[in-house]
């Protein structure tokens, strides 16, 4: 309770003078109004507090607005600053080309404007070269409102190479200055010795001030004419960061452009390349050349011709072509000769050359220009276009080397650093060309040496496979015809024929399109001044000559064509007439045409000459040949008969020999047969005997069946058996007898089968034997077997092996027999037959112990028909046949032991693996 | 229903005041808000012999009229159906409060088909918040919640709820009542005035804010308010003369007192979270009108309601002592007057409930009351 109440209130509660009603009437108003009180005191101080909390805080809240407004503003600054950088942003993305840069620059004032900076002069950028000592400059002049893009020089001001120094220094360095009052005027002065654009307010400016910032290479600066304030600068430093994104764009576009310039400078190099080697033939080069010059014309370097040169050291010229055009779209194409000497131009590009630079540039200006200009103007002749330069005149000419020449232009402004480059690229691809094309010219030539060869050959071929004289004729067409395959022009071709020293000639003329020999006639070259010429020329061995022949000289000749009937289309209107002429040995061969022929022409003419030559040679030849093909002929038709006769001979000779093979067999068949008859008789009669005497025994038996004398029956049919077994034994004898004949007889077929060698020599001995005896009863001989029983059956042909066996044992007899004639007392003819087994062969010998073989005759005995036998007892063919059959027909030997008087012996080998037949 | 309040400083007081209840009045529920002095246990057990349930929680001053007083006890009386309330009481661990409430909620609907709840919690720790989260993930945000933190004379040490037989200091009573039956009416308001400029909670775990505009809170608080950093009375000078609120989209701004210093980072302590990027302004306190304000509200509702109650329960924040001194009796006053019927309330230290338009959200510096009607 507030104290005065409570003073109050306890003074009334304290006090008679109230009542109760009274006392807590008043106490209730008294707390009322403490309760008042107190409400008051509470709103009161309240409202102080409140007052100054408000106070504190409005004040807090001012400040605080005030700082927000503040910070609204410099975001709203911060803002406007950055849509400033960001619109130099955008157009930095929006650079298409360098020059776009202007635009950066541009912008960027345009920006600082807006954001208050002013008396902006320019906004420039700087791109150093430091090796040529100028900066490429970029500028927008904003009072001016102009664009310009200088390449300036920076060696020549303190303060400008200040300026490159410290901006090539690295990236982020920042140069400033400032001019003032005079020094601005002095500075403008400077100015206008240089290409820059002259800024007119300058002339009126008191002050002038630069700021740079560097980004490596390139720079970014700014004029004004009044100093920037410190924000100022700095917000300008937020645009060269803002720049440096446009000076990289600045670089991928100019790096594009590079690659882009760089691929269409490959392209064109490529379509020149190209062309070059589509080049088929040499006369294709000025095509190329064109080419070329259209190519470089489309990297837009623009000259209005390029010249090709050709150094030739040994003449000390260089040879020019030009190629390009006239200005109204023709194109030229020009060819002439320079000296190297040449002071002004040429000697100076024969240096470079020589010095194997890439290229050169020589300028040209004043005295040494015109001196130039009069020296081309003299040698390119009707080539001449310029006839007047002045004094102040200048020429840059431009020169990119390969390695036979060059390339060159000629331009007024000094060529920028891309020309030469360019230009010395297409001379390097030019240099492909040129090479092509004397590579073509080689091969054109030789292809020409080639052709020029074949149609020599195909005379030299047509004059080889000349058979007859007469062909001489045919010959010249071919000759004439090569001519005109190589290109010769179309004109009358003609042979001369020098027959004698008197002049007298054969001549063979084509039509006047050299086409076909059209005539022929003989002449007396003596008889006409020209024929004349020709004569004393090849009298002279020249290798050829020409006339030419006008007017009397030529009547003359023409008159004399005619009294010889050569025809002449154009006759008598002719106003010349060349001949060219070539020799050969034995005469000449020309064209004769109405004008001058070319150099190659006469040398062809020359080369074919020398061919005729061999042709007439050959044509020589051939006369002679044919005398003496006559006389061959006539020799062969005798040997022809001679050797019919031999022919007929030699049939007649193998006829008779066939005879007497035959004959030889009939007659060792024939001696064979009676030996053959006494053998088989032998077992005929074994047959007869036993057949009669069982013929009793069956009587016998019959009647002792009769009887009953079984016994004595038993005995009788044994003994009848016996003698069939008998019977059948010899039959069979004589069986293989007459079968042994059989082969004999028959042809041998040289088959080989397995044979018993023993049992074959045995067989063959008795046949021997007794078809001797048969033919004299009083022949008489011992013979010796000795067969090894362990011979086992070989392949041989049994015919054939009985053959020799046969003869073999033939011839012993017979010397025995003969031996035995000269009546030698105790002689006992003795013929041994042994056979024996060796590890590879059966070895059969046949001796005896005749009159052996005499020394003489020895090397004689296997030759057909010899003998020593008496004329018709033998045929000479016995041992020839059994020699070929031992060793031809089974692979064996057959050798002979002889002495004459005692005896002879015969070895047989027959190898085991004589495989059969 | 009938109810009636009464009140007295001891616990005999209160004795002799329920034996002299008319006979045909027999309250079954007994609203106790009484001071930390107070033996509360001994009074619960009081009311219990009487067979009467109790809800109760230590306050920072109670009241059944205008006239509050510290250190006292304030019963209101009412003898509403037994079947029509049921008193929860949960205690907390402060991990899971929310799902404890959420039970809580489950139980309520489980036993009426449309609950309405007074709430009352204890211990400052509590995370009101998710108390509240915890009922509306069950009941939704229409909810009908109303309720206050109960103090402990401003010692800010040690608080109190409690019923029959129990009593915790980090707990929750919930007192559930079928709205079919008894008509559950509550709203909020502070009267407080935003002031200056928004600033932005730039830092801060929960309720504990280190920066507002990123400059130390603390910091911030002085700036505004003048207040020098040795003023002893430096808290009671926030909370009563410039507390912070929170602004919203939708409702009345939520206060959000700043408590406590941390001097060692100039961080504060705030009445309720106050989540980074939140938006505050600094507040006056209510004019001198709040009152009419308020009793305007009062009277706003009722005819809005169309109501005529039987009992009306006051949470109104301890703040709101300092700050509106002895204008708040006359608020209490009016409100009594528009309502005319037994009353009680209690300075809690943080109250429950919708302002006007607003959410189910904890307040402070708020006066939050409730009417209740029994239904025919």
């Amino acid at each position: 309770m507030n104290e005065k109440i409570q003073y109050i209130l306890n003074k009334v509660q304290q006090s008679n003078k109230f009542s109760e009603e009274e006392k807590d009437s008043i106490l209730k108003s008294l707390k009322d109004a403490d309760k008042e009180i107190s409400i008051s005191a509470f709103k009161i101080e309240r409202l102080e507090k409140v007052k100054y909390t408000t106070t504190v805080l409005l004040e807090q809240t001012i400040e605080e607005l005030e700082s927000k407004r503040k910070s609204v503003e410099q975001q709203k600054r911060a803002l406007e600053i950055e849509a400033a950088l960001e619109r130099v942003r955008a157009i930095a993305m929006g650079m298409r080309k360098p020059d776009d840069m202007l635009d950066i620059c541009r912008t960027i004032a345009e920006e600082l404007r807006k954001l208050d900076v002013n008396e902006i002069r320019n906004v420039q950028t700087a791109i150093f070269y430091n090796e040529k000592g100028t900066y490429t400059n970029y500028e927008f002049y904003v009072k001016h409102d102009k664009t310009f893009i200088t390449e300036t020089e920076f060696r020549n001001h303190p303060v400008a190479e200040e300026f490159a120094r410290q901006m090539t220094k690295g990236p982020n360095d920042f140069f400033s200055h400032g001019f003032t009052g005079k020094k601005v005027q002095e500075w403008l002065a400077y100015q206008k010795t240089t290409n820059v654009f002259i800024d007119s307010y300058l002339q009126t400016a008191t002050s002038l001030d630069y700021y740079w910032y560097s980004l490596g290479p390139v720079a970014l600066g700014l004029s004004t004419y009044k100093p920037l304030a410190e924000e100022e600068q700095e917000l300008f430093r937020r645009f060269r960061n803002v720049f440096e994104l446009a000076y990289r764009r600045y670089l991928d576009i100019e790096k594009a452009e590079l690659q882009a310039k760089e691929s269409q400078i490959q392209l064109a190099l490529e379509r020149v390349r190209a062309r070059t080697m589509a080049m088929q033939h040499s006369d294709e080069l000025s095509e190329t050349a064109y080419i070329l010059f259209q190519q470089f014309r489309q990297l837009g370097e623009d000259p209005i011709q390029i010249t090709i040169g050709i150094f030739n050291e040994e003449q000390n010229v260089i040879e020019f072509r030009i190629t390009g055009g006239d200005g109204s779209g023709s194109k030229i194409d020009q060819t002439f000769h320079a000296e190297i000497d040449e002071p002004m131009l040429i000697n100076k590009f024969f240096r470079a050359w020589k010095e194997n630079k890439k290229s050169t540039v020589i300028s040209l200006e004043g005295k040494e220009l015109s001196q130039w200009v009069a020296y081309r103007n003299k040698i390119s002749g009707k080539y001449a276009h310029e006839t007047e330069v002045k004094n102040t005149d200048r020429r840059y000419a431009a020169a990119g080397f390969f390695s036979k020449g060059l390339l060159s232009i000629s331009k007024t402004q000094n060529p920028s650093e891309q020309t030469i480059q360019i230009l010395e690229r297409f001379a390097s691809v030019f240099d492909l060309t040129y090479t092509r094309f004397l590579d073509l010219k080689n091969a054109e030539a030789q292809a020409r040496e080639a052709r020029i060869e074949a149609a020599l050959e195909r005379v030299r071929s047509r004059t080889l496979a000349m058979q007859k004289s007469e062909e001489l004729s045919e010959t010249s067409v071919v000759l004439f015809k090569q001519l005109i395959t190589l290109g010769i022009e179309p004109n009358r071709l003609y042979i001369c024929i020098i027959k004698d020293s008197e002049g007298n000639a054969e001549f063979w003329i084509t039509d006047e399109d050299g086409s076909k020999v059209s005539c022929g006639f003989e002449a007396n070259l003596n008889e006409n001044g020209s024929f004349k010429k020709m004569f004393e020329g090849w009298k002279l061995q020249k290798i050829s000559l020409t006339i030419d022949m006008q007017g009397t000289e030529l009547e003359e000749y023409f008159k004399h064509l005619n009294s010889l009937n050569v025809p002449f289309k154009g006759g008598l209107s002719q106003q010349r007439r060349v001949q060219n002429i070539s020799y050969f040995s034995k005469g000449f061969i020309g064209i004769a045409s109405p004008n001058e022929q070319p150099e190659e022409t006469i040398q062809l003419l020359d080369r074919f000459a020398s061919v005729f030559n061999l042709t007439f040679t050959r044509f020589n030849d051939l006369q002679l040949a044919e005398a003496h093909a006559l006389q061959a002929e006539q020799d062969l038709m005798e040997i022809k008969a001679a050797r019919q006769k031999a022919e007929d001979t030699l049939r007649e000779l193998k006829a008779t020999q066939a005879q007497l093979i035959v004959s030889e067999k009939m007659a060792s068949l024939g001696e064979l047969t009676a030996g053959i008859a006494h053998e088989i008789q032998n077992p005929l009669n074994f047959v007869n005997n036993f057949a009669e005497i069982n013929t009793e025994l069956v009587d016998e038996l019959n009647s002792e069946l009769e009887k009953g004398n079984m016994e004595e029956a038993m005995f009788l049919a044994t003994d009848l058996k016996d003698n069939n077994q008998k019977i059948v034994f010899h039959g069979k004898r004589a069986e293989s007898i007459v079968k042994g004949m059989l082969q004999h007889s028959r042809a041998s077929t040289g088959k080989k089968e397995l044979a018993d060698i023993n049992a074959l020599a045995d067989e063959f001995l008795r046949l021997s034997y007794h078809g001797l005896r048969a033919k004299d009863k009083a022949f008489n001989a011992i013979l010796e077997t000795h067969f090894d029983s362990s011979i086992a059956k070989i392949n041989v042909s049994p015919q054939d092996v009985g053959r020799v066996f046969l003869n073999l044992f033939n011839n012993a007899f017979y010397a025995v027999n003969e031996k035995k004639k000269l009546l030698i007392s105790a002689y006992e003819p003795i013929v041994q037959v042994t056979t024996a087994k060796s590890q590879n062969y059966v070895e059969i010998r046949v001796r005896d112990n005749g009159t052996g073989i005499p020394e003489k005759v020895l090397d004689k005995i296997y030759q057909p028909f010899f003998t020593t036998k008496p004329t018709g007892e033998g045929t000479g063919l016995g041992l020839s046949l059994s020699y070929d059959i031992i060793t031809k027909g089974h692979g064996g030997q057959m050798k002979v032991k002889t002495k004459e008087g005692e005896g002879s012996e015969f070895v047989i080998q027959l190898p085991f693996d004589n495989p059969t037949a | 229903m009938k109810a009636k309040s009464l009140k007295g400083k001891t616990i005999n007081d209160i004795e002799t005041s329920l034996k002299s209840l008319p006979p045909d009045f027999k309250p079954t529920l007994a609203f106790v808000f009484l001071s930390i002095k107070q033996d509360r246990k001994a009074i619960s057990d009081l009311l219990d012999k009487f067979g009467i349930s109790v809800f109760g929680a230590t306050t920072n001053g109670e009241f059944i009229d205008e006239d509050y007083e510290q250190g006292t006890i304030a019963i209101l009386l009412l003898n509403i159906n037994p079947n029509y309330f049921f008193i929860q009481f949960s205690e907390f661990n402060g991990k899971d409060d929310r799902q404890i409430t959420s039970t809580l909620a489950k139980e309520a609907i489980a036993r009426f088909d449309d609950p309405a709840f007074i709430i009352m919690g204890s211990n400052l720790q509590t995370d009101v918040e998710e108390i509240l989260a915890g009922f509306t993930d069950v009941l939704g945000s229409e909810a009908n919640i109303v309720g206050g933190m109960a103090g402990d004379d401003h010692t800010f040490k040690d608080q109190f709820v409690f019923t029959n037989g129990k009593s915790s200091n980090h707990a929750l009573i919930s007192l559930l009542l079928d709205q079919n039956k008894i008509a559950v009416v509550g709203r909020a308001t502070h009267g407080w005035k935003a002031v200056g400029t928004e600033k932005v909670i730039t830092r801060s775990e929960g309720s504990r804010v280190y920066t507002i505009d990123n400059t130390p809170a603390l910091d911030v608080c002085l700036r505004y308010s003048g207040l020098k950093a040795d003023n002893p009375q430096l808290i009671n000078e926030f909370v009563t003369n410039f507390p912070l609120q929170l602004q919203r989209e939708k409702g009345t701004p939520l206060m959000r007192p700043q408590y406590q210093v941390f001097w060692e980072d100039h961080s504060m302590l705030t009445s309720g979270k106050l989540p980074e990027g939140s938006k505050v302004k600094f507040s006056l306190p209510p004019d001198f009108d709040v009152i009419e304000k308020v009793v305007e509200e009062n009277t706003k509702m009722k005819i809005e309601e169309n109501l005529d109650a039987d009992a009306l329960i006051i949470y109104n924040c301890g703040g709101r002592l300092m700050s509106l001194g002895p204008l708040l009796s006359e608020e209490i006053k009016g409100m009594k007057e528009v309502w005319n019927v037994p009353m009680v309330g209690m300075f809690s230290n943080a109250e429950i409930g919708r302002t006007p338009n607003g959410n189910l959200e904890m307040h402070n510096l708020t006066t939050c009351w409730v009417v209740l009607k029994e239904k025919e």
